[in-house]
């Protein structure tokens, strides 16, 4: 069942009436809400549903084990328990392939030839996300920063919290679990605001996401042979707006839904191409997982404290880039970000001033070079293998002739896209509230149209990019 | 697009009732879009309640055919069926020795899909092309088109209803019905979203008529410009990896089963088309639209190389089989005065496509 479906539309509202009615049945509430976790799960995938469960039971009976156990030693076996199964899962169902092949051509490197069959394995919808979910309750109950959690049910519910299965935001424990306790008080503005992010995220995806990805960034990734560099070049630029449509639409959708139930999920973006530097990117991209990244990892291989800060922060990336997915693109995207980040990490310490300190044209040219960096890096992230990423660059670079089909539809809504990312978050602001205290009926038939817009132009359901990861 | 807390609102009510007003919005205009096709085609979801449905399913052979003995109206179109459910004269099982009886199967481009009246559709046309030529009422021109038809189905329709009317001469026109399972069954060799097992769920009804009137008219807006594909990698089938072993198998059974009923009297005619390579892109683009809606896997090339190939399929079936061929994609030009979308022909296709007919059947002697 996809966001973008009748039977989500009908979903939701099933449980959002239900919810509410049972606002002062705490217990019957939760049951409800994991029930439809599971049921909206299992409409993409009824047999996975089942590895859900496996991270619930042993996350659940490693953070009881974790928190009897009186040594050091216990602790570090239950984590190391928790770790090994979710990580073998993770491994298995996403890299296994890759790692095979990777070994086959070493070995062929070195003259040993091997045939090792390619498993037919089928990708969990959602395992990056739930696995790290899971996880984190773990690593925080061993660290001290969270207590046990002693519902059973509680924690199922965090593992498989239906807004946030799919593609997150991926949600702390010590973020999630004390509102099932403690929902967010029933007051006015938490429903318009869930309505109105909800409303949101179908706007950045349908008007944005879906016509960036048809008429650019496809086309463009599918012939690059055919196109001009210019069209190359402008598709680059499309592929981060589109990207970040799409996630950053999902987020506001699973965000508005959770908080209809009364639940309040974390921001995960900050205007992430206002950034002045590539480290400031990452505290603005996709922030639940790139937080995880360094609270888990980062922090975990010693940070800046100990050892090669440097070698920590390539690590760090190279592990953010796997997690995208398995391939040497996706490898070499980290490490293309690991060495910018431990660049300017180097430069800060070697000189005075921060890029956060500037004004005027320096900010500018900040934020452009940022940008360009980041957009250009992400054709690895596009691109089906390294070796299409590199033939893409090198089209665009030395593309002499072809057309630059670029249709009056796909211009508008890439201008709209940049101006509304550069506008004053005032603006917006002051917009967002005009609209809401706009009358049932005026909002009603902007919704109204907003669904026949939605049929227009995603002439069905296209997927939402980061479900493949 | 950054967010803020909002301060002001009415809570989960006014929610309910946007989300109220939004529902009502939807089906008030479902409701006009069914009254207008209640208006101009006298079909509409009103039917389904008054359980008058324009197409029933047939107890005896299982298919979808019109409720017999009715006329069903509106200012665009009117569709009069006879007794075997057919948009066809009513015709006796018993035959007059000096009748001559055509029958021409095939689906919706049959069955007249744009006609206005059944007199309007080419088969209606050819019957009255004989009668003007010979002056008297000596041959019947038997109707056996229906709506969404595929091979199969003409299969059985052919030897349930058509064979006890006992015709002398078989025309088969395929149509493109067939072509559809080909985008079901998705890209060979990659797992389909359907390998998985998952609990079902609700889609809108066939009857509603907002979402498909929005698709079919709004297909260029969704198309990627000029010459690269559209739809996505996952989506994209080459129609030269097509298996048309299946489209054969059912054709030589049709085929085969016509010519054990009417002899060497069969022709089988290949499906014309309104769009051609001929023409300039944007005007390809245009004629295609809805033969691109029904088929969403082929970009523009390899939807001109399905249509091809199935075409070049009945040639070698006709050939192989000893039938004759009319080549209608050949004869009949890419020209839009002929055609009402890409495939269903306009008023003056019908009038060509019965005259066409009727010079062949004249010129092989198979009507004398």
């Amino acid at each position: 069942m996809g966001f973008q479906s009748l039977h989500f539309f009908v979903f939701m509202l099933g449980v959002f009436v239900l919810n509410h009615l049972l606002r002062s049945h705490l217990g019957m509430r939760k049951n409800v809400l994991l029930l439809a976790s599971y049921y909206f799960y299992m409409t993409w995938d009824v047999a996975f549903a089942g590895l859900i469960a496996l991270m619930t039971v042993v996350n659940f009976m490693a953070g009881r084990g974790i928190a009897r156990s009186r040594t050091i030693t216990g602790k570090r076996l239950w984590l190391a328990v928790a770790l090994s199964v979710c990580l073998a899962v993770l491994a298995y169902f996403k890299y296994v392939n890759f790692f095979l092949d990777s070994a086959v051509s070493l070995l062929r490197a070195v003259g040993l030839f091997v045939d090792v069959p390619t498993l037919q394995v089928v990708l969990p919808i959602g395992i990056s996300f739930f696995t790290f979910q899971s996880l984190s309750y773990t690593i925080d109950v061993y660290r001290g920063q969270q207590t046990q959690c002693r519902s059973f049910r509680d924690f199922a519910l965090f593992v498989s919290f239906f807004p946030t299965i799919l593609s997150g935001p991926i949600t702390r424990s010590r973020q999630l679990l004390p509102q099932f306790e403690q929902p967010l008080p029933a007051d006015d503005r938490r429903y318009v605001d869930g309505l109105y992010l909800t409303v949101r995220g179908f706007i950045k995806k349908i008007l944005f996401a879906d016509i960036l990805a048809t008429h650019i960034v496809n086309p463009a990734f599918s012939s690059p042979e055919q196109l001009s560099g210019g069209f190359l070049l402008l598709a680059v630029y499309a592929y981060s707006f589109q990207i970040y449509m799409d996630l950053s639409g999902y987020t506001d959708i699973a965000r508005g839904s959770a908080k209809l139930l009364g639940f309040e999920l974390p921001r995960n973006f900050d205007y992430p191409y206002r950034a002045v530097s590539v480290s400031n990117f990452w505290q603005r991209w996709h922030i639940s997982m790139s937080s995880f990244f360094r609270d888990y990892l980062y922090f975990g291989v010693g940070g800046s404290k100990r050892g090669n800060v440097y070698l920590n922060l390539l690590i760090t990336f190279v592990a953010i880039g796997l997690w995208h997915g398995a391939g040497w693109n996706f490898i070499v995207y980290g490490l293309v970000h690991g060495s910018i980040v431990g660049f300017e990490r180097w430069r800060r310490t070697s000189r005075s001033g921060i890029a956060s300190d500037r004004t005027g044209w320096r900010l500018a040219a900040s934020v452009l070079v940022t940008f360009q960096i980041v957009a250009f890096s992400r054709v690895l992230f596009r691109a089906e293998d390294l070796q299409s990423a590199v033939s893409y660059l090198g089209h665009l670079l030395s593309a002499t002739g072809g057309v630059f089909p670029l249709s009056l539809l796909a211009a508008t809504s890439l201008t709209l896209a940049v101006i509304l990312h550069y506008l004053p978050g005032r603006w917006i602001w002051e917009a967002r509230d005009h609209l809401v205290r706009l009358p049932a009926v005026v909002q009603a038939m902007m919704i109204g149209s907003l669904c026949y817009t939605l049929v227009v132009f995603s002439g069905g359901e296209a997927p939402f990019v980061y479900f493949q990861f | 697009m950054g967010d803020r807390t909002h301060t002001g609102g009415s809570g989960p009510w006014r929610v309910l009732r946007i989300i109220g007003l939004v529902a009502a919005l939807l089906v008030a205009a479902e409701l006009a879009l069914q009254a207008r096709a209640h208006y101009r085609y006298g079909q509409s979801v009103f039917n389904m309640v008054a359980s008058e449905t324009m197409y029933v399913r047939d107890e005896a052979t299982g298919l979808r055919l019109l409720r017999p003995n009715r006329v069903f109206g509106g200012v665009s179109q009117v569709i009069a069926s006879n007794e075997y459910g057919l948009r066809s004269p009513s015709i006796d099982l018993k035959r007059d020795p000096a009748e001559m009886r055509i029958a021409v199967l095939g689906a919706s481009t049959v069955m007249g899909a744009y006609a206005k009246t059944n007199s309007d559709t080419f088969p209606a046309l050819l019957e009255k092309r004989f009668e003007e030529s010979t002056g008297d009422a000596g041959v019947r021109v038997i109707n056996a088109g229906m709506l969404g038809f595929t091979l199969r189905e003409q299969h059985v329709l052919l030897e349930h209803v058509i064979a006890p009317l006992q015709p002398d001469v078989l025309i088969i026109y395929p149509g493109f019905n067939d072509f559809a399972r080909y985008c079901m069954e998705g890209t060979a060799g990659k797992p389909s979203r359907r390998s998985r097992y998952r609990l079902p769920t609700i889609s809108l009804p066939g009857w509603v008529l907002t979402v498909d009137l929005l698709l079919k008219n709004t297909v260029s807006i969704r198309d990627a410009p000029v010459i690269v594909p559209a739809a996505s990698e996952a989506k994209r089938v080459d129609a030269d990896t097509l298996d048309l072993d299946p489209y054969r198998a059912s054709l030589l059974e049709l085929v085969q089963s016509a010519k054990s009923l009417v002899g060497e009297r069969v022709v089988l005619s290949t499906n014309a088309r309104s769009f051609s390579t001929a023409q300039d892109h944007d005007t390809q683009m245009r004629l295609s639209e809805t033969a691109r809606h029904y088929n969403q896997c082929f970009d523009l090339a390899n939807l001109h190389r399905v249509y091809d190939r199935h075409n070049e399929l009945l040639s070698d079936v006709a050939l192989a089989v000893g039938v004759y061929l009319l080549d209608s994609a050949d004869r009949i030009p890419a020209d839009p005065r002929y055609f009402s979308d890409a495939s269903h022909f306009s008023a003056a296709g019908e009038r060509l496509m019965a005259d066409l007919l009727y010079g062949f059947l004249r010129e092989n002697r198979l009507i004398e």
